[in-house]
């Protein structure tokens, strides 16, 4: 009981401080970490969709780059228009979802390599689209747009005021994403994923549910279309590209499919590493994250998340009991040491590791 | 593990055959990466000759389509047999010449 009571409140200061990190951040960094720091906020939340759709309902999608672009260019052609940021907001988040549903209604009898191909033929098909239609899109020159200006009462520079707003927006869908998946439908998604007819058998339309799981995808990467138009304030038919969907699947499983935590870690490899590579060397930076991408894949199959897991398989003095007194970092990474010591290889001790996402900072 | 090598053979050999006709440059075939992955899926995975006949039916429509459709021209036409493509695995999920794969529960 005592044990409960220290986890819930290791989980309510991991949570405190993760809170005043991310308020704090912004006002002490430099105009470029901020930037940097909002597109780990606008890449985590395309990867919170695509890991609630391969991760958690395993079902192959490459699409999503695809959503991205297109919650950027309704929220670009919005602008243009002069609509309201909230009704803005709305339609890039309802118009890929409703997309996504069609496309699913359509794509969710099928599985597996046939489901891939219909998945990454949209941002293919999308980018000539969307140099078609410049009317609506700007064509091949993109869109470029200025919005999001700091106000003046907030005295906040340009850069920490569109830090905050999207880092708001990915909160909420992340808080919204980890009810999701710890709730009853996330259970439905984890039994779709285990074996259909099992969920048939209990009640559960497989069918349904990855239809759901595609929309829900669908959703989070029009909303982070709509964050990418808000920090780079420009968007073209690349930012529809279907190498953006393999990497962002990549980034997904570097971070750890089917956790929010190794979400979160995803999006800071998708960002960073590239960065980091150029700064290595700038003529060499895809070989460098290639080679980083397959070490970690090598020693960690399971992504960066679960590296507290396989740290403590690889000790020699073994597993320490639930109770035992751990160094107390070891255990507020793993959040509740009993569901990771119990359960490893399913998605429920993962998902509880997402507990206190505190440590990642 | 012979899979993968087979898989590389015949890739090389694609590419020894694509080379005299284009210029060679590193990125050269990322293309061919989707076209490939389409035709296989839409002749049906355990059909070799399924392959060949969707490879010569996504080459041939893709032109076809975006010569002599004036809608479609040539900014559109890799559209087209990616559409086609869809259309006919919601049709049968398991391609063309593919056998339906029955999994026993």
């Amino acid at each position: 009981m005592s044990k409960l009571l220290k986890s819930r409140l290791a989980r309510i200061v991991g949570v405190i401080v993760l809170a005043v990190a991310l308020i704090v951040a912004p006002l002490v960094s430099s105009p470029f970490v901020n930037y940097q720091l909002s597109t780990v906020a606008v890449f985590a939340v395309a990867i919170l969709g695509l890991n609630i759709i391969m991760g958690y309902t395993g079902q192959v999608s490459l699409g999503q780059s695809a959503f991205l672009g297109l919650g950027a260019y309704i929220a670009a052609y919005g602008l243009a228009e002069g609509w309201s940021i909230a009704l803005i907001l709305l339609l890039c988040a309802a118009i890929p979802a409703l997309v996504g549903m069609l496309v699913a209604l359509a794509a969710a009898r099928l599985r597996g390599l046939a489901l891939a191909m219909i998945t990454i033929a949209l941002p293919i098909i999308g980018v000539p689209l969307a140099r078609r239609f410049s009317d609506f899109t700007g064509g091949s020159q993109g869109a470029t747009v200025s919005w999001l200006q700091a106000p003046e009462w907030s005295g906040l520079a340009n850069d920490q005021w569109r830090y905050y707003t999207v880092v708001i927006i990915a909160v909420i869908a992340f808080v919204l994403g980890r009810n999701l998946v710890r709730g009853r439908i996330g259970r439905a998604f984890a039994i779709v994923k285990g074996n259909e007819s099992v969920a048939l058998s209990m009640g559960v339309s497989p069918y349904r549910y990855k239809v759901l799981a595609f929309t829900i995808a669908s959703l989070f990467g029009g909303v982070a279309g709509f964050m990418y138009l808000a920090i780079v304030q420009y968007t073209s038919p690349e930012t529809l590209n279907f190498f953006t969907s393999i990497n962002l699947v990549a980034a997904m499983v570097i971070g750890g499919s089917a956790s929010i935590l190794g979400t979160i870690i995803g999006a800071f490899y998708y960002v960073l590493v590239p960065l980091f590579a150029g700064s290595v060397n700038s003529s060499q930076t895809a070989l460098i994250s290639g080679a980083v991408l397959l070490a970690v894949l090598f020693l960690l199959p399971e992504g960066i998340v679960s590296l507290p897991r396989r740290i403590r398989q690889l000790r020699p003095s073994g597993r320490t009991t639930p109770g035992a007194p751990g160094p107390a970092a070891d255990d507020r990474a793993t959040g509740d040491p009993q569901t990771s010591d119990d359960a490893p290889a399913d998605g429920g001790g993962t998902v509880r590791t997402t507990a206190s996402p505190g440590n990642t900072k | 593990m012979v899979g993968w090598g087979l898989a590389s053979v015949l890739g090389a050999i694609g590419a020894v055959l694509v080379a005299p006709q284009l210029f060679i440059s590193p990125g050269m075939l990322d293309f061919v990466l989707v076209y490939a992955l389409a035709s296989a899926i839409l002749g049906g995975l355990d059909s070799p000759a399924g392959a060949v006949v969707a490879a010569a039916f996504i080459g041939v429509i893709e032109n076809v389509a975006g010569t002599y459709v004036d809608v479609i021209g040539n900014d559109l036409k890799i559209v087209v047999p990616f559409v086609a493509v869809i259309l006919i695995l919601i049709v049968r999920p398991q391609g063309l010449f593919g056998r339906k794969v029955v999994v026993r529960v």
